[in-house]
């Protein structure tokens, strides 16, 4: 919209959007307020004048011209006039007419035959000559109208008409300018006698000649209608071309004129006396005879009159009357519209129709760009020609289709809403411009008041921030304080010798930043019954020296005193866990405080208290309050939550500390009862040696007595089987012998011959798979108890070639030679298990002597490692001679060396020991006693699982096991190592998965 | 022939021939006799006999041998075989050893080597008439 173009800067003042909105509105309704008002204003003043009557000239002037500008219109036909002019006066010598001219003349219209005749010259009295013969044309022609006139000086009309009714009037109403432009339909001395027109007469005279009738078409408005003219009577309220005092009496319509008299064929009254009438210009046609000359007075003004373009011509009575009656016959019959105006209403509101329409045009064009800046003039100019231009066309349009519309007020309302509407935009703009500049200084003062405000603040904030950093520095100073004051007691406690020196320089250093006199330390009694002070105290130089006696009074009622929970300064500490400030102790002794009058007597005030607290992380159980330290302050103050939190922080740094500390003695205490403990250890190690070596003995023992028993237990089930064999057999073998065929005894003899041959025994495996085979071969040949045959062969030692004893075997007698043969070998058998079990038993007895030849005789003795090491091997053969494949290398140059024989065994025992069990009793085992330089070098191998690398470094010390708990006492290689120790020598090791090897060195010391 | 075995595990061969010969002697060819020189070889053989549908009624086992001990060998038939009756003959023999195959292996009797002909003879003897 162009309207909210200049606005735009007033707008951008307002933030919000709707507010701008709201604005805009507000602006809107202001600008169509002020048009209505301007509108409704001039309105309401035009229509005022228009009622008055004032532009009723002005109206008239423009209908009139309308008439004058509408084409011409064509000839009616209908209608013939007879006139009477100056030389048809002249030519009957006199006037009035005589009444036999007048006969004479009637009677020749008569003859013609017209619709009817309309007589527009009055006689009312007889004019002789003539007059009977006058009387009888009157009475003979029936359609005859004569006229009477009604308003103003009026005339009767001719008696002999009169009484047939055939009478009309011939009045005109002229407006206040004196121009006809109302026909009379009717009219009357009162509303009630109303006699027609002549117009009106003779059409409806011609209306009804054709067959229509005159009707009631609206009671109500009075409106008649015949054929389709409708008579719309003009009446009082009628406007525009109806003035306020206009004479609206009878019925009048508005005069549609159709021209002057020239729209209407004439003939001179003289010609028509002397008959020389043209044949068709009166048959069934209205005849009007009247006076067309201005002597005679029956003239009046139109709007054809002083219209632009028009001949100053009046108009004769009788054209008027014709004109009317022409008028209601084209309405009738050709729809030629009647005239009509507008109510009073209609023309109000078109009044402020156009009103409005001046208004807003003028407000519009002024908006627009080439009318902004004061054209108003110009503006309102083309509003008024553009309006009237408008308006004139719609009224002339309008006054063509039988509509009168007013002009000129309308014309007028425009104007003056242009004119007064483009003032009022001229005002409008200029408040628009104050009201922005009031707009932008209120915003301006707004502004100004900020700053002004701001200003004002300005100064309170620097003042404050002034303040607050004032603050922030002291607190800063503050805190930097406490920092330097807890980093010095922490350095001061960490750094005194004992707790007690410590706290005591805590006491000072507190009552130094604090400014107090006196501080103590409380602690729990070793049965946490109650607390006691520590002989540790601070109190100020020169408090002591001024009034020392009260000081000391107070030390010795302090050393006195003990509390118990939740009694007094420190015990309510210690009950509560918590700092406690007293601004103000009493001023004597009583229950609570019952150092209070010393206290007091030396100038103290106040007191603190506050616990030292174990940490609960450390102990892992309560919190548990160490100590409670007393501070007595000179001068009574409330609470200080800043230094009793600093307060607190000290002493929780001394928790801490304290706790360390006592942890410290602790770990004193316990240092000591580690180096008892370490005594005592090393008296059962030594101990522990000597069991583990009567363990290793004990073992040793063991297996010897297995390897005694064994063969002991075969020799005497052999020396009873022997026994047996002779006991069983004495008797029978002779018998036997006499019996055993000659072709046996070779085969006998063979038998026991294979007994005697019969190499080392034969392992259990191999038997029973020689069993297997001799038995199928048994079976194959047919022999019966192949199995049992089988057995007794194995024993015998016959393990193939059974073909040599296949006679044997089927001899009849086989089972008992076989069986006496069998018993044979038994015998052999457990002769040579005697001799083995012998040899065995006296091997492991010489092994035991020579292990145990040289305890504990203290002193070195010269012996053959090598021989030690053969006696180890031979007490472990039980365990040696299965799956260990035992490699043996000595050097037997070797010279015998000084040293602890029987502890060197120990060393071989425990290695080949540790050396078995490596590698489970299965696998390789190389012994290797070498001359190295001046040294013995024994390597003991093993093909074991060998020894983990972290494992390594740990195998010879004291306790070191990888055997469950319970198995190995763990001393094994710690004793080895100081039996080598003992012998100067060295024992290293090495080890992968596989090889392990253990390497002693010893010295060849010779005695 | 007979479908009933004897096994004694010993891993000293003299012993076992001696066995054999006394086992002989004292019920001749009444019981197979079958002989082994560790439990590994022991256990072999109850399972060849088990194949062969040969029970085993009783077997003598020596203890301290190389490899699997005595009571564990022991321990061992009598989860497989509970029935057969299970006897140690040993020159030494840990305590808790033969406590634990007396309870584990429900141990039928422990004898000491060097032992008695009619102690071993009548020990089998009277387990086999437990049978």
């Amino acid at each position: 919209m162009s309207e909210s173009i200049g606005f735009e800067d007033v707008r951008v003042n307002h933030t919000s959007l709707g507010s701008a909105m709201w604005q805009q509105f507000k602006q809107q309704m202001g600008k169509w307020r002020s048009i209505a008002i301007v509108a409704s204003v001039v309105a309401v003043s035009v229509a005022i004048g228009s009622e008055t009557g004032i532009f009723q000239l002005l109206e008239w002037a423009a209908l009139d011209q309308f008439f004058a500008l509408r084409p011409v219109e064509p000839l009616d036909k209908r209608i013939a006039i007879v006139t009477v002019d100056e030389a048809d006066i002249q030519h009957i010598g006199q006037w009035p007419m005589p009444d036999g001219v007048m006969a004479q003349l009637l009677e020749n219209i008569r003859s013609q035959q017209p619709i009817a005749i309309g007589l527009d010259i009055y006689r009312d009295l007889p004019l002789e000559p003539g007059h009977q013969r006058l009387v009888r044309v009157f009475e003979s022609t029936p359609n005859l109208i004569g006229i009477q006139k009604i308003a103003g000086e009026a005339v009767a009309p001719p008696p002999a008409l009169e009484k047939d009714g055939r009478v009309a009037a011939s009045d005109n109403v002229t407006d206040a300018d004196g121009k006809v432009r109302r026909g009379v339909v009717a009219i009357g001395p009162d509303q009630e006698n109303l006699i027609q027109g002549l117009g009106t007469r003779l059409a409806l005279e011609y209306l009804e000649n054709r067959g229509l009738e005159l009707t009631m078409a609206d009671k109500a408005k009075n409106i008649f209608q015949i054929g389709n003219a409708k008579f719309h009577p003009v009446i009082k309220t009628d406007r525009g071309y109806i003035g306020p005092n206009a004479d609206t009496g009878g019925f009048q319509i508005m005069l549609n004129y159709r021209g002057q008299i020239d729209r209407f064929e004439t003939i001179a009254m003289k010609d028509v006396l002397e008959n020389r009438i043209r044949a068709d210009l009166m048959r069934d046609r209205l005849v009007f005879i009247g006076a067309i000359t201005p002597s005679l007075k029956d003239i009046f003004q139109t709007p054809y009159n002083n219209a632009l373009g028009q001949e100053n011509k009046q108009m004769p009575g009788i054209v008027i009357h014709a004109n009317l009656a022409s008028q209601i016959l084209s309405a009738a019959l050709n729809d030629r519209p009647m005239m009509r105006v507008w109510g009073r209403g209609v023309h109000w509101l078109w009044i402020a129709t156009w009103s409005f329409v001046g208004a807003v045009g003028g407000w519009s064009l002024l908006q627009t760009r080439p009318f902004r800046k004061n054209l108003f003039l110009i503006g309102t100019l083309c509003v008024a020609i553009g309006a009237g231009g408008l308006l004139g066309a719609t009224s002339y349009l309008a006054f063509l289709s039988g509509w009168a519309i007013p002009v000129f007020s309308p014309f007028l309302a425009t104007v003056a809403s242009a004119i007064w509407i483009a003032n009022y935009h001229d005002q409008w703009q200029l408040k628009q411009v104050n009201q922005k500049l009031a707009t932008t200084n209120t915003q301006l003062a707004v502004a100004n008041a900020q700053l002004e405000d701001y200003s004002h603040t300005l100064e309170t904030r620097v003042e404050q921030r002034t303040q607050e950093l004032r603050q922030e520095a002291i607190e800063r100073q503050r805190a930097e304080e406490e920092a330097r004051l807890l980093l010095e007691i922490g350095t001061t406690i960490s750094t005194a010798p004992n707790l007690e020196m410590a706290l005591e320089l805590v006491l000072a250093r507190v009552c130094q930043t604090t400014g107090w006199a006196y501080g103590e330390v409380w602690v729990p009694s070793a049965d946490a019954q109650v607390l006691e002070c520590l002989p540790i105290w601070y109190g100020r130089e020169d408090a002591k020296s001024g009034n020392s006696q009260v000081l000391e009074a107070l030390r010795q009622q302090t050393q006195q005193t003990t509390f118990g929970s939740n009694e007094g300064l420190p015990g309510r500490v210690w009950f509560s866990k918590q700092a406690e400030w007293i601004p103000e102790l009493p001023s004597e002794s009583n229950e609570v405080f019952p150092r209070a009058t010393l206290a007091r007597q030396w100038g103290q005030q106040g007191a603190f208290g506050v616990p030292i607290l174990s940490s609960p992380e450390e102990d892992g159980e309560s919190i548990r309050v160490l100590a409670v330290l007393v501070f007595l302050t000179p001068e009574s103050r409330l609470e200080d939550k800043r230094l009793v939190e600093l307060i607190s922080a000290v002493a929780a740094q001394l928790g801490t500390v304290v706790q360390q500390k006592q942890g410290q003695e602790a770990l004193k205490q316990k240092n000591v009862e580690l180096a008892n403990t370490l005594q005592q250890l090393q008296t059962t190690q030594q101990e522990l040696i000597q069991s583990e070596k009567m363990a290793a003995l004990g073992q040793l023992v063991a297996g010897v007595a297995h390897e005694v028993n064994t063969p002991l237990g075969a020799i005497n089930s052999s020396v009873r089987n022997i026994a047996n064999f002779w006991e069983d057999n004495l008797d029978t073998l002779p018998n036997f012998f006499q019996k055993l065929s000659p072709e046996r005894q070779p085969d006998f003899l063979a038998l026991l011959e294979k007994t005697s041959t019969r190499d080392i025994p034969l392992s259990t495996r191999e038997q029973r798979k020689i069993k297997r085979s001799l038995t199928s071969e048994l079976k194959e040949k047919s022999i019966e108890n192949a199995a049992t045959i089988a057995n007794l062969l194995v024993g015998i030692g016959v393990y193939e070639n059974l073909d040599r004893f296949l006679p044997l075997l089927q001899d009849p007698e086989s089972p008992t030679i076989l069986k006496t043969a069998y018993q044979f070998a038994n015998v052999q058998t457990s002769t040579r298990t005697i001799a083995t079990a012998a040899e065995r038993a006296a091997k492991v007895v010489f092994a035991l002597k020579t292990y145990a030849r040289y305890d504990q005789t203290g002193t070195k003795v010269e012996a053959q490692v090598t021989e030690g090491m053969e006696t180890v091997l031979t007490l472990y053969q039980n365990q040696l001679k299965h799956n260990v494949d035992v490699t043996q290398n000595f050097d037997r140059t070797l010279p015998p060396i000084l040293c602890y024989p029987d502890e060197l065994n120990q060393v071989w025992t425990n290695l080949i020991h540790n050396a078995l069990q490596a590698m489970d009793n299965k696998g390789s085992l190389a012994i290797d006693v070498v001359r190295q330089e001046e040294k013995i070098r024994v390597d003991i191998t093993d093909s074991g699982k060998g020894i983990p690398a972290d494992v390594l470094p740990k195998i010879f010390n004291p306790f070191f096991t990888t055997k469950p708990p319970g198995e190995g006492s763990g001393l094994g290689l710690d004793i080895v190592r100081k039996i080598i120790d003992k012998h100067q020598g060295t024992i290293d090791v090495e080890s992968i998965p596989g090889k392990t090897t253990f390497t002693v060195l010893l010295p060849i010391v010779r005695a | 022939m007979s479908e009933a075995a004897i096994i004694c595990v010993d891993d000293e061969v003299t012993i076992l021939q001696s066995l054999e010969i006394e086992l002989q002697d004292a019920f001749g060819d009444t019981y197979l006799y079958e002989f082994a020189e560790s439990a590994d070889e022991a256990l072999e053989i109850i399972q060849e006999f088990g194949e062969d549908d040969i029970q085993v009624l009783v077997i003598v086992s020596d203890w301290l041998m190389p490899g699997m001990k005595g009571d564990e060998f022991l321990i061992k038939v009598h989860q497989i075989k509970p029935e057969i009756i299970k006897v140690m003959l040993t020159g030494q023999a840990d305590e808790d050893a033969v406590e634990r195959a007396k309870i584990q292996a429900n141990l039928y009797r422990y004898l000491q080597k060097p032992w008695k002909n009619e102690e071993l003879i009548d020990t089998i003897r009277s387990a086999l008439s437990h049978l």
